[in-house]
C-alpha cells in the first residue's frame, strides 16, 4: 500500500486537484441547490434524495456548500501562491546573482520574518488588518514569499560560479539572459516541489484562519467557516464538521502527495 | 616579434589576490603575438587558472595592464567589457560542467553568435544569415556529425563534449582562445585527438592561443613559447624548442624530470 502511494504519489496528488476543479467547473450545474439559501423549514435535514448531504443549520444544501467551497479555497489558494512565487522568484534571483548589498538587504528581512512561526505572523496581520478573506490572503502571501526567495537564491548562488554559467558570460551573454536561460531553469524544480507543499499549507491557513473567525465571514461558504458554523451543534450534527472537514483532510493530503512525489522524481533524475 | 604592433596581448605586472593572505599572481608579465600559441605549465595553485580569470575578465587583478589589440581589457566595463569579450573565448577543463545540461547542443553552440549579431566569422560568412547552417558548419569544423545539433549532453562523450565546447570557442573567430587545460579531464586515447584538433583550427583561423595544462608533453607540443609559473610568480619564459636546454631554471628541468622520469 505505501509502495503504490509513493509510486503513484503525483497521480494521486493530480487527481484530488482535478477533482476539485471538477467540482468547481460543474458543481452548480449538478447540484439543484444554492449554496446561501436559507429555507428555516429545512433546517438540519439528514441526507435523502434531494439534499444528497443533508441540509445545515439554516436549511442550506451542505453538497452545495461544500462544492461553492472548493471554488474558494481553490481560487485562494492559486491567488496566494501566484503572488508568492511572483514576489519569492524574482527576489531569490536578484538576491542570488547580484549578492552584496541587494541580498544582505533581502536576507534580512528574511531572517526577521523567519524568526517567528509563519502563522503566528499570519494571525497578527489578518488580525491588524480586520477580518476579511483578501487580509488572510495578503497575509499568506507575507509569510509565503520568504520560502521561493529562499531556494532560489540559494540554487542561483552555487550554480552561479559553474563552469556554463562562466561559459555564458565569456560568451556574451547579458545578465539578465543569463538569469532566464541557465539559472531559473535550474531552480525551477525545487520551486515546483515548494509550492505544491506549501498549497497544502496554504488551504491548511485559509480554513484556520476562517474557523478562527478572521478569514472568510458567514454566509460564505469557506470550509473553515463551515467547520466554525457548525461547532455549535457538534453534539447533536457531528455530520457537520464532518464534511467540511474531511474535505479539507482529502485536499491536503492531495497536494502533500503531490508535492512529495514530485520531489521525488525530481530528485532521483535531477532534470525533468 | 620585436615589433610592438605584432603584439596582440601585452599583460604587464598582473597581480591578483584573492584575500589578505592568498596571493594568486604576482607581478606576471608577458606577450603573446599574433597567431602564436603561448604555453603556460605549472603545478596547481601556481595561479594559471587565475591567470585565465583575468584575461578573461571574470575577476577583476588588483593590480597590472592587460592591454589586447591596443584596448586596455583591465579598465572595461559594462557593454564595452561585453563587446570586447568576443575577442578573448575559452575552452574549459571540463566539458560536462561548461555545457548546460538542459541545452541542446544546437542551443549551446549558438550561444555566442547569438549574442553578437553583427560578428560574422570569415568562416560563416557565406551562411551569416541561417544560424542552422552556420551551427551545421561548427560542428563539422570541430569533426562531429551535424546531426548530433539536437542532441543533449549527455549523449555525447567526454572528448565530442569538448569537441562542442571548442565549437563554441571558435564561433565567434576570436583573437586568443584560452585553452584552461582542455584534455586534463579526458581519456588519454581522447586527448592527443584533441590536441591535434585545436592545433589545426588554430592554424586555419590564425588565432592566438593561451594553451595552460600541467602536462608538459602536451604544452610542447602546442606551444611555440613556454611560461613556467609557480606560486604565482613567473618563473622563465623561452622558445618551446628551448625546453630541453642546459640553462633551463632548476624548477622547469624538475618539472621536465617528473615526466622523464
Amino acid at each position: 500500500m505505501a509502495g503504490f502511494i509513493n509510486r503513484y504519489a503525483v497521480w494521486i496528488g493530480l487527481g484530488v486537484w482535478l477533482l476539485l476543479a471538477v467540482m468547481t467547473l460543474l458543481g452548480p450545474y449538478l447540484i439543484p441547490h444554492d449554496p446561501l439559501a436559507v429555507d428555516m423549514g429545512k433546517r438540519l435535514q439528514t441526507a435523502d434524495a434531494t439534499h444528497w448531504l443533508g441540509t445545515d443549520h439554516f436549511g442550506r444544501d451542505v453538497l452545495a456548500r461544500l462544492v461553492a467551497g472548493a471554488k474558494i479555497t481553490l481560487g485562494l489558494t492559486l491567488v496566494a501562491i501566484s503572488a508568492a512565487l511572483l514576489i519569492g522568484v524574482p527576489l531569490g534571483l536578484l538576491s542570488g546573482y547580484v549578492g552584496g548589498v541587494v541580498d544582505a538587504a533581502v536576507m534580512r528581512v528574511v531572517d526577521a520574518l523567519v524568526a517567528f512561526p509563519d502563522f503566528i505572523i499570519a494571525i497578527s496581520i489578518a488580525g491588524i488588518l480586520g477580518p476579511d478573506v483578501t487580509h488572510v490572503v495578503i497575509a499568506i502571501v507575507l509569510v509565503k514569499w520568504i520560502g521561493y526567495a529562499r531556494v532560489v537564491r540559494g540554487t542561483v548562488m552555487t550554480e552561479k560560479g559553474k563552469a556554463y554559467v562562466l561559459a555564458a558570460r565569456v560568451a556574451g551573454t547579458p545578465g539578465v539572459k543569463t538569469i532566464f536561460r541557465h539559472l531559473l531553469p535550474q531552480a525551477l524544480p525545487e520551486v515546483l516541489v515548494l509550492a505544491a507543499l506549501d498549497m497544502g499549507k496554504i488551504i491548511l491557513m485559509i480554513s484556520a484562519l476562517s474557523y478562527l473567525g478572521l478569514g472568510a465571514q458567514p454566509p460564505m461558504p469557506e470550509w473553515g467557516a463551515m467547520l466554525n458554523d457548525a461547532k455549535m451543534m457538534f453534539q447533536t450534527h457531528p455530520v457537520l464538521m464532518i464534511y467540511p472537514g474531511v474535505a479539507i483532510f482529502l485536499v491536503v493530503l492531495g497536494c502533500n502527495l503531490l508535492g512529495d512525489g514530485l520531489r521525488d522524481r525530481l530528485d532521483a533524475r535531477g532534470e525533468w | 616579434m620585436t615589433a610592438q604592433t605584432n603584439h596582440l596581448l601585452t599583460v604587464s605586472n598582473l597581480s591578483m589576490r584573492y584575500n589578505k593572505h592568498v596571493q594568486a599572481l604576482s607581478g606576471v608579465s608577458f606577450q603573446i603575438g599574433t597567431g602564436e600559441c603561448l604555453g603556460v605549465v605549472g603545478q596547481s595553485g601556481s595561479g594559471k587558472s587565475t591567470l585565465a580569470r583575468l584575461l578573461l575578465r571574470l575577476d577583476q587583478p588588483d593590480e597590472g595592464e592587460m592591454m589586447l589589440l591596443g584596448q586596455p581589457l583591465h579598465k572595461l566595463k559594462g557593454e564595452a567589457l561585453r563587446q570586447w569579450r568576443r575577442h578573448v573565448q575559452i575552452v574549459f577543463q571540463d566539458p560536462a560542467a561548461a555545457l548546460n545540461p538542459r541545452l541542446s547542443i544546437y542551443q549551446s553552440v549558438m550561444e555566442p553568435l547569438n549574442n553578437y549579431p553583427q560578428v560574422t566569422p570569415v568562416f560563416l560568412r557565406d551562411i551569416r544569415h541561417s544560424p542552422r547552417e552556420m551551427a551545421e558548419r561548427l560542428l563539422s569544423m570541430v569533426g562531429l556529425p551535424p546531426e548530433w545539433l539536437n542532441r543533449k549532453p549527455h549523449q555525447l562523450s567526454g572528448g565530442q563534449k569538448q569537441r562542442v565546447a571548442i565549437a563554441r570557442g571558435i564561433s565567434l573567430q576570436p583573437d586568443l582562445l584560452i585553452c584552461d587545460e582542455p584534455t586534463a579531464s579526458l581519456d588519454v586515447s581522447v586527448q592527443a585527438q584533441i590536441l591535434n584538433l585545436l592545433k589545426d583550427l588554430q592554424e586555419q583561423l590564425g588565432m592566438s592561443y593561451l594553451f595552460i595544462s600541467h602536462d608538459i608533453a602536451a604544452v610542447r607540443f602546442m606551444s611555440n613559447r613556454i611560461l613556467v609559473m609557480k606560486e604565482g610568480q613567473l618563473v622563465e619564459q623561452f622558445d618551446a624548442d628551448q625546453l630541453l636546454a642546459a640553462e633551463r631554471h632548476p624548477y622547469t628541468q624538475q618539472l621536465v624530470q617528473a615526466v622523464t622520469a
